[in-house]
């Protein structure tokens, strides 16, 4: 470590101890898609909690202050920005904060419930945002993750072990603090901030790959583009692996573990029904302090960043690439590089419903005209079709087949495969897409995440096939059984008959005949 | 379960209280801690078996044993707490400084300069000093007559015990006597001791050469990390109020469980439930302290009373 930037003990620091390396708990608040929030960080800034240091280096570090409970999380830190004079690295409990001239920006990415040392007092989640709230400069912003307790992460997911960071973990059963976004927000406004952005984290709160702000969510047109947004299958990544890594320890995934049931379905459902802002795993909030000092009445009283420093209404990653969506003066909304947001329904939405109609020719037109179109390997979840006929694909193309299989598996575990012909459902869509029959060829990995209700589904299909299967195989045999019967019967008969003279006298003629025809047919010599 | 719950006659101590014959303390089933330190509880050379509980003395030692990985972490309080609680604090005159010179503990050897600290000693403590030492030292004829030929009383409160071999039920008891006999108790290191003397109403004071053992290696930051998370217990005056309130708090003395409680987690039996059950007078008073026992709030106990 440098000698210009050694770690500033504040006391009650944990000696032992890192939230960075994921060893003791989920790792740091970590992704590109908070990055792109952090923008709006301006003057002197203070980050409490445990957050990625590729977010940190996002940060003006002009005045940079970093608060962490671990010692060596610390040390780790300020060898990082050793070469970085404005960057201060505390080590040590929040309460300790409150000496010094107030921030202008305070970010708590990570919420508020890994602050707490072992070794100092146990702040509920109300007294840590006063604190951080006594901290900020009138005027000064904050920007606030807070983790939904009944988001579809905690929602789908089995019973986990506590990890080493629980020794005091509070969570839903601290009455201090707000249940719901709805109170969160209250909440906010009633310590006079003024609320200038919300955004819904998916899929996990600490590591976010969408990002989609309430205005966004609250468009009812963009139902496909949002389903297509949370359909998505892989972590929540960085970028490139430091070489050296100052940190040690795999923090940058957050791992989708199968849980009671698929979370994208889920997300999607949530989303065709109004419901993603409510059950988001987390939330990401901006605020700014008020400059009177005032408290605002219960009624969100909002604000407007100014122009220029207004974040992004959602950001998304894919494939490792950050988009971010902003409102589009002619209305409806743009991507960052330019292009429209597509509104309209995705085509496994349009699928399905041309299904659940029994309306085959819409179902035939559909799959025909995307597995004969370019996007035939975008998967039909991330594939929107806009009211005027247009196709946008939201995912990068795979193999044709993979899409199909996807498509064919999402309906199964939807619990729609007794509106197809029974067999290999991916191989019947093929058929109705125009393809020749046939066994499919190609990698058949979807790359899905399943979980108990699609087991349960798989289940009872293999059971009802197999009750089939066996009521078919009982029948085969009665048949057969019926079948051998009569050849029996007949074969009786016919060996009865075999000795009567009348047989025997056919069999003469019938020789007599045979011996006639070959004498005729030889040749003369 | 583990030799080292019989050290100092801390099961002694927790049986008396539980009602139960304390000339003979049945198994704790777990590891109690003995003694203070700013690591699990558990002493570093302690072995563990998964899945036995660890009985510690405070919340705070609770919560860093988790983060640490342990589990089955129960806060109980010191047996000391509970000694102060079933011994109520007499009107004696208290005079002098009790004097706790760091030590090591069975073979291990400290390293330092006694001539300087007793210097120290003197141009601090204006009374009457006992300075008391570990059996080891206590030993050692040179290392005793060091601090005799200062002027100072030496005392050794006896043998903490080895092996469930040579266990001595009263050693707290001599310790809490010593205590409450003096005025003042100080260390050059912040120890069980100084917590000790806080708790039975001594002024608390650390100070000098804190010496080391040879070969000392810091574990969990060590010496510097004590001065500078306890810092407010550091120096030869120190606020009363403060010492008092962070020794309730590191000794656990607000969370001691009433015996009932404490049977059930100790898994001990129930006074009578054996044939040969408890028939002394300690455990007739153990009996009789349980029915007077409030759950917690053990400060304001008649036994811990502290005579300011």
């Amino acid at each position: 470590m440098s000698p210009g930037t050694p770690v500033r003990l504040l006391g009650d620091e944990m000696h032992a101890w890192s939230d960075l390396d994921g060893a003791h708990g989920p790792g740091p608040v970590r992704g590109t898609g908070l990055a792109a929030l952090l923008t709006g960080a301006y003057g002197r800034t203070l980050v409490v909690g445990p957050h990625h240091p590729e977010l940190l280096d996002t940060l003006p570090p002009a005045d940079l202050t970093v608060l962490v409970r671990g010692l060596p999380d610390a040390e780790a830190l300020a060898a990082r920005y050793a070469d970085r004079p404005g960057v201060r690295v505390c080590c040590g409990g929040p309460e300790r904060l409150t000496t010094g001239p107030a921030y202008d920006t305070v970010v708590a990415l990570d919420g508020l419930a890994r602050l707490n040392s072992v070794e100092g007092a146990e702040l509920t989640w109300g007294e840590a945002f006063e604190l951080l709230v006594s901290v900020l400069r009138p005027g000064g912003r904050l920007l606030l993750g807070v983790e939904n307790h009944i988001g579809l992460h905690r929602l789908l997911a089995l019973p986990a072990g506590s990890t080493d960071s629980d020794w005091a973990a509070l969570g839903e059963y601290d009455d201090t603090r707000p249940a719901g976004l709805a109170r969160l927000r209250d909440r906010l406004a009633a310590a006079g901030l003024r609320i200038g952005g919300t955004w819904a984290a998916f899929p996990s709160p600490r590591a976010p790959v969408a990002l989609l702000g309430t205005e966004l969510l609250a468009d009812a047109d963009l139902t496909g583009f949002l389903q297509a947004a949370l359909a998505v299958v892989e972590p929540a990544r960085l970028g490139p692996v430091d070489p050296e890594p100052v940190l040690p320890g795999p923090v940058d995934p957050e791992p989708v573990l199968p849980g009671l049931a698929d979370p994208e379905r889920l997300a999607g459902a949530a989303i065709r029904n109004g419901a993603a802002l409510e059950l988001a795993p987390g939330w990401v909030l901006l605020a700014e302090r008020r400059p009177d000092h005032g408290t605002v009445p219960v009624g969100h009283d909002t604000w407007a960043p100014a122009a220029g420093a207004t974040p992004a209404a959602a950001v998304l990653v894919q494939e490792g690439r950050v988009r971010q969506v902003h409102p589009d003066q002619a209305g409806g909304w743009r991507f960052a590089d330019g292009g429209a947001v597509p509104s309209g329904r995705t085509v496994e939405d349009l699928v399905v419903a041309a299904s659940l109609r029994r309306d085959l020719p819409a179902v035939r037109a559909l799959l025909t005209a995307w597995q004969s179109g370019v996007e035939a390997g975008v998967p039909a979840d991330r594939l929107v079709v806009t009211p005027t006929g247009d196709w946008h694909g939201l995912a990068a193309a795979t193999e044709p087949v993979a899409a199909l299989r996807r498509l064919a598996s999402r309906l199964v575990d939807a619990g729609l495969a007794d509106l197809w012909p029974a067999g290999e459902l991916a191989a019947t869509l093929a058929v109705t897409a125009g393809q020749r029959p046939g066994p499919l060829v190609g990698d058949g990995d979807d790359g899905r995440v399943r979980g108990w209700r699609e087991l349960t589904v798989d289940r009872d299909r293999l059971a009802r096939e197999l009750t089939e299967a066996r009521a078919l195989q009982r029948w085969y045999e009665r048949t057969l059984t019926e079948r051998d019967d009569e050849l029996k019967r007949l074969r009786r008969i016919v060996s009865l008959l075999h000795g009567t003279p009348t047989a025997r006298a056919g069999r003469l003629l019938l020789a007599a005949v045979r011996t006639a025809r070959s004498a005729v047919r030889r040749p003369t010599p | 379960m583990h030799h080292a719950n019989h050290y100092y006659g801390h099961s002694h101590v927790l049986a008396r209280y539980c009602g139960l014959d304390d000339r003979d303390p049945p198994r704790i089933h777990g590891y109690l801690q003995h003694g203070w330190n700013i690591g699990d509880g558990m002493a570093p050379d302690h072995e563990f078996v998964p899945g036995v509980p660890l009985f510690l003395w405070s919340e705070r030692t609770r919560r860093r044993a988790w983060s640490l990985g342990r589990r089955q972490t129960y806060v109980v309080g010191a047996p000391w707490a509970y000694l102060l609680a079933m011994e109520p604090d007499g009107p004696q005159r208290r005079e002098g400084t009790i004097w706790y010179p760091f030590h090591g503990w069975e073979g291990q050897r400290v390293v330092g300069d006694h001539g300087r600290l007793i210097d120290e000693i003197r141009s601090v403590e204006a009374g009457p000093v006992t300075v008391c030492l570990y059996w080891q030292e206590y030993r050692s004829t040179r290392v005793r007559q060091h601090y005799e030929r200062a002027g100072f009383r030496v005392v050794c409160h006896g043998y903490r015990g080895g092996r469930w071999r040579d266990l001595d039920p009263g050693f707290l008891h001599r310790q809490l006597a010593e205590l409450r006999g003096h005025r003042r108790v100080a260390s050059n290191r912040l120890c069980s001791a100084i917590y000790y003397g806080i708790l039975a109403g001594c002024e608390p004071a650390v100070y000098g050469d804190p010496m080391q053992l040879a070969g000392e290696a810091p574990v969990w930051g060590g010496q510097p990390r004590i001065r500078r998370q306890w810092a407010q217990l550091h120096g030869p005056r120190i606020d009363r109020d403060v010492a008092r309130e962070l020794a309730v708090t590191e000794l656990g003395a607000d969370r001691l469980l009433p015996p009932v409680e404490l049977r059930r987690l100790l898994r001990w039996p129930e006074p009578g439930a054996d044939a040969a059950g408890p028939a002394n007078g300690a455990a007739r008073d153990g009996a009789a302290f349980e029915q007077a026992t409030p759950p917690v709030a053990a400060g304001e106990r008649p036994g811990m009373g502290v005579a300011r």
